[in-house]
């Protein structure tokens, strides 16, 4: 863990309380319980390893590299947050091909700025509320978050996918009907998967930013878009 | 028949300590809670959330208010129904209000966490509706929940509670959040009470006891299709809140008569 003061405000920032619109969000569960593709434990199981593997890592990724640049901002070049910032919202834009995605993306990051910005405020989130108009992508927003709460880069990303893990679970759970204590042990069985791709988007994140991991999930992405255009509904995603 | 029993007549002349102060309104003691924007009288628009129990007339009070209110003020609707569009195709139907300025929020099969424990999608929404119509009411319907969920203050300036009468005399009794700290508590549905045989004294007199002074409005939706007991304590709102920033000297456009 963080050794500089972070744990705890990481903890805060993992709680499914944290009141930043997480809740209304199934990860593309919904959607792939409504075609099918989910259908009980073992499922739900492959589809949120498939999902940490693939936008798990790019968004894990995207967020260590926001909290890498951040700190090489400050500690280097003595210049704002700023071109950190919207360098990696650029990436995090040319990764998701679709617009459902992208909004809801956008959506999510305004609204987890809103709810950190009087937690940790600071330049580095003011900057990024101002990212643009429409608020900044999820991943650089929890990059700035992470930044400016005291978490490093391997933690931001642990939390980037802990929220890709849970997020599907969570929704399947009330829409399946499922067992909760099963549905526990699932998450709990893909710790090491979250640990692991965590390493591994922290790693990426050290590199060139162009370089950073792209991949994504075509039938996630698709049924994503179906999702949007549906009026039955429960979960924006 | 209808009754309108204990109508909270609104009298915006007599010198109010909480009830009309939207910002104090219903808070827990002593809590004057975060809010997303400070929620004074610097944003134009009164927030004003309607929940209350699934089929009890909150969409009607919606579709009731934009009538009233459709000549002189500018209005939008933010609903948070379970299926998510029901509440909003009802409206649109009815064509009570343009659809642009009619928006459904998903709640992920949680309701009352949505207008209560984490607003952000609400909030969101609400500010969307606001940027682009800079309205002077924005209603803010529940998707129905049990009688234990009420609006953050965060969310809405002043929240209504909407029971009815079918459920029988005995649910102001009952208490609840909704029941004892609405801002003001509407039983709708009097037309059918003697057919359900519940007595609208008791219900008024529990609703007297359990509310702290706080007031109650009982119509019936079907007779009164102007909601006109809950419109003039919205308008009575809305006419105290341009005195106060009047008082404070905020320039905000006069939002209806009184
Ligand atoms: N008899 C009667 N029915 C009403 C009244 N108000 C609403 N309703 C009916 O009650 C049903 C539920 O109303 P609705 O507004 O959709 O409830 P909501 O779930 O709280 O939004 C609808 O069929 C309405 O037409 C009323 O005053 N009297
Ligand atoms: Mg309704």
């Amino acid at each position: 863990m963080s050794a500089d003061g972070g744990a705890a405000a990481l903890l805060l920032l993992a709680d499914g309380r944290f009141p930043a619109g997480g809740h209304v969000h199934s990860g593309g569960a919904e959607a792939a319980l409504l075609d099918g593709r989910l259908t009980g434990p073992d499922s739900l199981a492959a589809y949120a390893v498939g999902r940490l593997h693939t936008t798990g890592l790019v968004d894990a990724a995207l967020t260590a590299a926001v909290v890498v640049g951040l700190a090489a901002d400050c500690d280097q070049h003595g210049c704002g947050p700023g071109r950190t910032l919207r360098l990696l919202d650029a990436e995090a834009e040319a990764r998701m091909a679709m617009a459902p995605l992208r909004e809801s993306s956008r959506r999510l990051g305004r609204q987890l700025t809103r709810a950190a910005a009087g937690c940790w405020p600071g330049p580095t989130l003011v900057a990024v509320a101002a990212l643009h108009p429409d608020g900044p992508h999820q991943s650089v927003a929890l990059g700035a978050v992470a930044n400016a709460a005291g978490i490093g880069a391997l933690d931001a990303a642990r939390l980037s996918l802990h929220h890709t893990l849970t997020t599907p679970l969570q929704a399947a759970l009330r829409l399946g009907g499922l067992d909760p204590f099963a549905v526990a042990a699932l998450a709990a069985s893909l710790a090491p998967v979250v640990d692991e791709v965590a390493a591994e988007a922290a790693q990426a994140a050290t590199g060139p930013i162009d370089e950073l991991p792209c991949l994504v999930g075509p039938f996630t992405e698709i049924a994503a878009v179906e999702h949007a255009a549906r009026t039955d509904r429960l979960f924006a995603t | 028949m209808q009754r309108t029993d204990p109508v909270p007549p609104h009298d915006p002349g007599h010198a109010h300590d909480h009830d009309h102060d939207p910002l104090a309104a219903g808070r827990w003691p002593g809590l004057s809670g975060p809010t997303g924007d400070g929620g004074g009288p610097a944003r134009r628009s009164l927030r004003v959330g309607i929940g209350g129990p699934v089929g009890s007339g909150k969409t009607e009070l919606v579709s009731c208010l934009c009538r009233a209110f459709a000549s002189d003020l500018g209005l939008a609707v933010v609903t948070n129904d379970i299926f998510t569009r029901e509440d909003a195709a009802i409206l649109e139907r009815k064509g009570v209000l343009p659809t642009e300025r009619i928006r459904a929020v998903q709640t992920g099969c949680c309701p009352h966490t949505a207008i209560r424990d984490d607003i952000s999608e609400n909030l969101d929404t609400v500010e969307q509706l606001e940027a682009r119509f800079d309205p002077d009411l924005v209603l803010v319907e529940s998707g129905g929940d049990n009688l234990t969920a009420t609006f953050s203050y965060a969310l809405v300036d002043v929240q209504i509670f909407v029971i009815d009468v079918s459920g029988g005399d005995k649910v102001p009794r009952k208490g609840g959040p909704g029941i004892t700290r609405s801002d003001l508590l509407v039983v709708n549905k009097t037309d059918l009470a003697e057919m359900v045989g519940a007595d609208l004294g008791v219900m008024a007199r529990d609703a007297e006891a359990g509310r702290g002074g706080r007031p109650t409005a009982f119509v019936s939706l079907r007779l009164d299709p102007r909601a006109e007991p809950v419109a003039a304590w919205i308008r009575g709102l809305l006419a105290d809140r341009a005195a106060a920033s009047l008082a404070l000297g905020t320039a905000t456009a006069p939002a209806g008569g009184a």
